[in-house]
């Protein structure tokens, strides 16, 4: 079962090239780890899952993307988004809203709680998902400008998860975290495959070698590689992939 | 954030410009208190607390163009605020292109517009159809809210001017609310869609997200309002009786200095009472502008993280 099938997808800027024939398949209910150099594309390849990349300006999409088996550039992209979760690279907790409001606003728009007691279920249980719950039980009230960046992060990652969405897109979810936390995050990660398929950019060969199921490698728009993260580590087929598991690159 | 030699100094150079803006400022409010004080001297508070405008005898209170100007001006604000918001989110998310351009550019051109425009507009088409279509109705309607207690007799009122001078203040309201809408990081846009926002909830959360913004704008567009003279003149009626109900002809002080300026030196304290008037109205504006400025710009620093 495919929760994502890329084929021959290409993406262009004005006249920028920026992904060149990118085929992936994503299984379902797995972690699939897309790494490569800073530019190669991924946050642009993780936009096109879930269609923000409509509002890039300038941009034609070509190819054929199914996503959890319904036509993903032909489907109407608000029904699609809200199967899909996402954490941005830079965390982007709403400012008007309290932490509380912040994780509750994604359940309310999805309609996944019913009532205010289902609601104050479902944002503890994302918070704990997140492993923010502990440290702002006791402040739920307050706003995130309150919270340092890794709990902002994982704030917004609370907030993607009470969507209750069939895939979660996470576009380097730790980059701001501490080790530790980022060891709670990567397990929470690891945790949550029965419920969703993973979708994760990292640019740390230890990250994906803990999380990864799948690893795909993006070098300049192109997939050079992809498979299974252990023939992958064992056996990479290029020498960028080599590098980049190495954490050379 | 840190600033390099060249900004600091770039900063410093602008330094002798900002404060001389800011000394004209206090100049002009201190120019008009000499003015005042004669007034001030002579009636006291009687000068607030009573409506009459008689120089021949000496006879002043400018109580009721007070009310009047802040009446008109709240009117105006909540005018503009019923006109700019929907404005400012067809231009910025449901127009494209062409049509786009030619909806900003009519904005802009209806900001630059000169008042009397405005004013003639009003007084000819504006009026008789708020009192056919507005004032009419709601004083059947509503007679027993004091607001509404009166029948419009002539259109010309506090009400009236209200409207037109919030009409003519709805581009530069616009302007902010668009300015501030358009200033929010496109990472909060993002945030909306990926959380499976629909168009018009995106639209709602980043409108309640700028909220501080459109409040500063607001102020500033009511201290403008309060300002505003000729639109004034031509529909507020002219009336110093002091009526709770805003279908009746009043007037504000800029009407007022405006209409009865050019003769007050005939008279021992005409001239002064109304400078009295003025400083307060420029008092009440400058503090509103600046209060609005503050929360423009902590709103700014708060969403750029
Ligand atoms: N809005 C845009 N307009 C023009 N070019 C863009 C835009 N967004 C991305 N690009 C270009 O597309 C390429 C891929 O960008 P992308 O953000 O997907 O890279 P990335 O792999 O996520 O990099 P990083 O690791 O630094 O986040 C880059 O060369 C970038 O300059
Ligand atoms: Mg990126």
């Amino acid at each position: 079962m495919l929760a994502v099938e890329i084929e021959h997808l290409n993406v262009y800027i004005r006249h920028a090239h920026i992904l060149k024939n990118v085929t992936l398949r994503i299984p379902k209910n797995t972690v699939f780890v897309i790494m490569g150099p800073s530019g190669s594309g991924k946050t642009t390849l993780l936009k096109v899952i879930n269609r923000l990349i409509d509002f890039t300006e300038g941009v034609r999409v070509e190819g054929v993307v199914r996503v959890l088996d319904i036509d993903a550039l032909k489907a109407d992209p608000y029904e699609l988004r809200k199967r899909i979760g996402m954490v941005f690279q830079t965390p982007n907790p709403f400012p008007h809203l309290t932490i509380y409001e912040n994780v509750a606003i994604a359940a309310k728009l999805n309609g996944v709680a019913r009532s205010k007691r289902e609601l104050d279920e479902i944002v503890r249980w994302a918070l704990e998902k997140a492993m923010l719950w502990d440290e702002v039980k006791h402040r739920l009230h307050a706003y995130p400008h309150q919270l340092s960046g890794g709990q902002r992060q994982r704030l917004c990652l609370a907030r993607a998860l009470a969507m209750k969405p069939e895939i979660l897109l996470l576009d380097e979810p730790t980059a701001n975290i501490d080790p530790i936390n980022a060891r709670k995050l990567e397990e929470a990660i690891v945790s949550l495959k029965d419920e969703v398929t993973v979708v994760m950019v990292t640019h740390s060969p230890h990250q994906a070698a803990r999380v990864a199921d799948y690893i795909a490698v993006l070098y300049d728009g192109r997939v050079v590689e992809q498979g299974p993260a252990q023939q992958l580590f064992l056996r990479p087929s290029t020498e960028i992939t080599q590098k980049l598991l190495r954490g050379e690159m | 954030m840190r600033l390099s030699k060249k900004d600091k100094l770039f900063l410093l150079s602008l330094l002798p410009l900002a404060t001389s803006v800011l000394a004209l400022l206090i100049l002009i409010i201190f120019a008009i208190l000499l003015r005042s004080l004669q007034a001030i001297n002579k009636f006291g508070l009687e000068l607030l607390v009573s409506s009459v405008w008689s120089p021949e005898q000496e006879i002043y209170g400018v109580l009721a163009p007070l009310i009047g100007s802040l009446a008109t001006s709240v009117i105006a604000t909540l005018t503009a605020l019923i006109l700019s918001i929907p404005l400012a989110i067809a231009a910025s998310e449901y127009l494209k292109g062409f049509i786009k351009n030619v909806f900003s550019s009519l904005i802009e051109l209806a900001g630059g517009m000169p008042t009397i425009i405005y004013a003639v507009w009003a007084s000819e088409y504006l009026v008789p159809f708020l009192k056919t279509y507005v004032m009419e109705p709601l004083h059947r309607l509503l007679p027993f809210i004091p607001l509404f207690s009166c029948k419009p007799i002539t259109g010309f009122s506090i009400f009236a001017a209200g409207v037109a001078i919030g009409i003519s203040v709805v581009p530069y309201v616009t302007a902010l609310i668009l300015e501030s809408y358009n200033s929010i990081p496109a990472m909060y846009k993002e945030a909306c869609y990926g959380i499976g926002a629909y168009r018009h909830e995106a639209v709602s959360i980043l409108l309640s997200l700028s909220r501080p913004a459109i409040v500063a704008s607001l102020l500033l567009g009511f201290a403008r309002a309060l300002g505003e003279t000729t639109i004034a003149v031509t529909t507020v009626g002219s009336s110093m009786y002091l009526s709770s109900c805003l279908f009746a002809p009043g007037y504000t002080v800029a009407a007022l200095i405006a209409t009865q300026f050019a003769n007050a030196n005939l008279y021992m304290y005409a001239e002064s009472v109304l400078y009295t008037a003025a400083l307060i109205v420029t008092v009440i504006a400058t503090i509103l502008s600046f209060y609005g400025s503050v929360i423009m710009v902590r709103w700014r620093s708060r969403i750029v993280v």
